[in-house]
């Protein structure tokens, strides 16, 4: 039983959400399936989306440098956080982890034009190397503080208490260290997949001609070319992938994000 | 003044399918502390939430003085309770945490300040305390804290809910007797919750046994110990031995109990019941020391005045002989655990 | 080299890689070549330049009356759940709050903006708003139920003291929950005042918020002495600031916080 003054304390939020998110998605639904030009309900855009092969080489190439994406920032934030995680004490945790979180707080956007600016001085011009390494660079915090977040949940002095019985520096790796990072590396690796895969930004700013992800062309059907159907569809596909490989990872590792 | 009397009458309360209490009828004499003792579980936080006010009974009533109290909300019952993980508010000062109760029933200025002095100067909390934050105090000094936020709004009934659980040992020696000091010196009825047999001891007047949402046996603590309900009672209240009756000398079935300390080592007469055994065990205890001896593959627990054990000087292996009196079995009823 | 060290020496390299950018923005600011890399002295003309920015300062007021006005909504309504919620779980309300979060910010966008154009809504300040509220209320309402103190014991502590309700809520409730509020605010308002994709697909003709100004100059720098290199960075640093002395302004609450 839930008492009224709950009903009433919620109700507020469940109707904004509810009139913010749910329903224009009703809308993201209805056009998915409605052809304006027909004006008929088809599942054309669907069939387009999934067989078309100009869209499905764009959700491949995104996939790939998301993929990409995840195995770079992996591969250099493990050893930041098992430094953060196993090393470091007192202040210089909390230093490390400030520095580490703040570009949190700075936009994407402004954060790729920075990096914008800095390859251009050093002569990289946008393409394929310029997307790669913008989308590393405003990835790593994502990475990152899941890996810290499970490293950090080894019992203190276990590496010592190993090394009394004799553990090298490979054992610690591969007993203690790697084990402990799995659902840090889980959640870490979806959370960037899903949102590198989306991008708009760094593809738009950073890519050039190399940067038509689906970020992008989600943007032109929908914003300049006016094909809504489409737009929606594709929007759909992405968010149905993307919310099955959440579940999938969060029901593993419950807890560990957010 | 003698203190407000609580009395309980047939209270029940239940968390959806749990029942917590089952009918509990109990006098908490005024004046007086009385000890709910029983293991988790058993009811008595309920029971004493009930008397805060903070729960409602399902079924039964709750009397102050003979006053029916049991739907004043406890905002209007002045009581003073301290909880178990204290509930002292954390974004406070010590001095803001006693006067919170004073400062809602509009007490201020000079007079605020002379209450909440006096009553930090009862638990024996000095100036020095006052603006501490009280996240930075020891776990005695919370307690205190604790302790002066309940009284200082002079409560018609003290209600403390395992307030020593998680202090170390000396610690709680010296605030049991501060308790107990406290209570003697304002004369206020006092409810106290716990699981600790050696606690209840120390600071209850009466004592009141629960199991399964039951009060299973009230009495003095020596009535409690000496005359137990069953065996129940007489294994959580004290320590004995739960043997067979026909070993234990008594000419009938069931289930009997034998206090470890009315176990004699090489009695000289003077005992019913003698039997020979091997020592299994040696536990040196201080004042006291615990002996396992093996009685035909019985084993029986006796506890012996150290004086006592140095003087027969007995040893692991010993052959020893064990006896006691038949009035210091404990029988019961039949039929109960 | 111990490994413990080149741990360290490491994990400073990347902290000093992952700055190195904003850095050098904050460096070309100052430059007076509009250009970036030719480096032609000092200068605070960027700078001044933004005094004469008028499109900037509509971007400016736009950018924060809609972080303000969508953060202090969307932090109000979820508080209002989260204090009533408290330690329990209602799944139901869990269930509608996730979505939200985990989906794709595009395609959020993309339903706002087809929501919208059914709708036949003019699109500018209210949209723009609208559409950050739906993304923040979520977000609000985790950031105050995860923060979430157990206040169960101390109104029961404050009950037995006396005091009612509405002195439980004053006295106990509100001080202690607001390290979240602050939190749930300061998070929304810098999701709201940087946010681009949201604001690009619920903006209407005309109208722009701070990132969407930089977006279109970025894209096409050097249309005008405005959309310069170098006067870009300037205003991106300004902006950045913005972010990073609120991040300051809160670690350092939180850290406060965290030692009392």
């Amino acid at each position: 039983m839930v008492e009224r003054s709950l009903v009433i304390a919620v109700a507020p939020l469940v109707v904004a959400l509810l009139l913010l998110f749910y329903a224009p998605n009703i809308a993201l639904v209805y056009y998915s399936f409605y052809d304006r030009v027909r004006g008929v309900f088809t599942v054309d855009f669907y069939l387009d989306v999934i067989t078309n092969t100009v869209y499905l080489n764009v959700i491949l190439y995104s996939l790939t440098i998301a993929v990409a994406t995840v195995l770079a920032t992996l591969a250099l934030t493990l050893p930041v956080a098992v430094y953060i995680a196993l090393y470091s004490r007192g202040f210089e945790r909390i230093l490390l982890l400030v520095i580490f979180t703040t570009p949190f707080w700075i936009d994407f956007l402004l954060r790729a034009w920075a990096l914008k600016s800095l390859l251009y001085m050093v002569g990289v011009r946008e393409g394929f190397l310029a997307l790669m390494v913008g989308m590393v660079y405003d990835y790593i915090p994502f990475m990152l503080l899941p890996l810290y977040a499970s490293l950090a949940r080894i019992p203190p002095h276990i590496v010592d208490v190993a090394r009394t019985l004799g553990a090298g520096a490979l054992d610690i790796w591969a007993r203690i260290i790697i084990p402990y990072a799995v659902p840090g590396v889980l959640v870490g690796s979806t959370l960037v997949l899903l949102m590198s895969f989306t991008e708009l930004v760094i593809p738009s700013l950073l890519g050039g001609v190399r940067g038509f992800t689906v970020g992008p062309l989600i943007y032109t059907l929908i914003l300049a070319g006016d094909d809504w159907g489409r737009g929606a569809a594709l929007a759909i596909v992405i968010t149905v992938l993307s919310v099955l490989s959440i579940v999938l990872a969060y029901r593993r590792f419950k807890g560990w994000l957010l | 003044m003698a203190g407000v009397e609580v009395r309980f009458e047939d209270v029940w309360k239940s968390y959806g399918a749990v029942i917590a209490l089952r009918g509990v009828t109990l006098t908490a004499p005024g004046g007086r502390i009385t000890v709910l003792l029983g293991p988790s579980g058993c009811g008595k936080t309920t029971l004493l939430k009930i008397a805060a006010g903070l729960l409602e009974p399902d079924r039964g009533r709750v009397y102050f003085n003979g006053v029916d109290y049991t739907r004043v909300p406890a905002e209007r019952r002045d009581v003073g309770m301290v909880f178990q993980d204290l509930a002292l508010f954390p974004h406070m000062s010590v001095f803001e945490n006693v006067a919170f109760g004073l400062r809602v029933r509009g007490v201020r200025g000079l007079e605020l300040e002379r209450r909440v002095r006096e009553v930090l100067d009862l638990v024996g909390l000095d100036r020095s305390f006052y603006n501490r934050r009280v996240t930075e105090l020891s776990g005695g000094q919370q307690q205190r804290v604790a302790l002066a936020r309940a009284l200082v709004i002079e409560p018609k009934v003290l209600l403390l809910d395992e307030p020593l659980a998680h202090l170390d040992y000396k610690v709680k020696q010296k605030l049991l007797e501060e308790v107990r000091r406290i209570q003697r010196s304002l004369r206020i009825t006092t409810i106290y919750v716990t699981h600790d047999q050696l606690e209840a001891m120390a600071v209850g007047d009466v004592i009141a046994v629960m199991r399964d949402g039951y009060v299973v046996q009230v009495g003095t603590p020596r009535e409690v110990y000496e005359n137990p309900r069953d065996l129940y009672v007489a294994s959580f209240f004290g320590d004995a031995n739960i043997l067979d009756s026909r070993f234990a000398g008594l000419n009938s079935d069931g289930l009997v109990a034998l206090r470890f300390e009315d176990v004699i080592l090489n009695p000289n007469g003077d005992v019913d019941v003698v039997y020979e055994g091997v020592v299994e065990d040696i536990v040196f205890q201080g004042a006291f020391v615990s002996l396992e001896v093996n009685v035909n593959n019985r084993s029986l627990r006796l506890l012996v005045p150290r004086r006592e054990f140095v003087r027969q000087g007995v040893s692991l292996g010993s052959r020893v002989r064990v006896g006691w009196k038949l009035s210091d079995v404990r029988g019961f009823n039949s039929g109960r655990t | 080299m111990s490994s413990k060290q080149l741990l360290r020496a490491y994990t400073y390299a990347i902290a000093l890689l992952l700055y190195t950018p904003i850095a050098f923005m904050v460096v070309s600011s100052f430059n007076s070549s509009p250009y970036v890399g030719v480096w032609e002295g000092f200068t605070t003309y960027w700078y001044q330049l933004l005094l004469r920015d008028s499109e900037a300062h509509i971007a400016l007021v736009n950018s924060l009356t809609i972080a303000i006005v969508s953060s202090t909504l969307s932090v109000s309504i979820a508080l209002l759940a989260a204090l009533q919620v408290r330690g329990r779980r209602l799944t139901a309300v869990d269930a509608l709050v996730y979505p939200p979060i985990v989906m794709p910010e595009v395609a959020e966008a993309v339903a706002l903006f087809l929501a919208f154009t059914y709708l036949g809504v003019e699109k500018g300040w209210l949209t723009v708003m609208l559409g950050h509220t739906a993304f923040n209320l979520a977000f609000a309402y985790v950031t105050l139920t995860v923060s979430r103190v157990r206040f169960e014991e101390l109104e029961d502590a404050a009950r037995t003291l006396g005091a009612g309700r509405l002195r439980i809520f004053k006295d106990i409730i509100l001080p202690l929950a607001m390290p979240g509020i602050v939190a749930a605010l300061a998070i929304t308002f810098l999701l709201s005042f940087t946010n681009f994709i949201k604001t690009l697909f619920t903006t209407g003709p005309g109208f722009y918020t701070l990132p969407i100004l930089i977006w279109n100059r970025a894209r096409r720098p050097g249309i005008s002495e405005f959309a310069s290199q170098n006067a870009l960075n300037a205003l991106a640093t300004l902006v950045t600031l913005t972010a990073l002395s609120i991040a300051v302004a809160y670690t350092a609450y939180m850290l406060r916080k965290a030692r009392r």
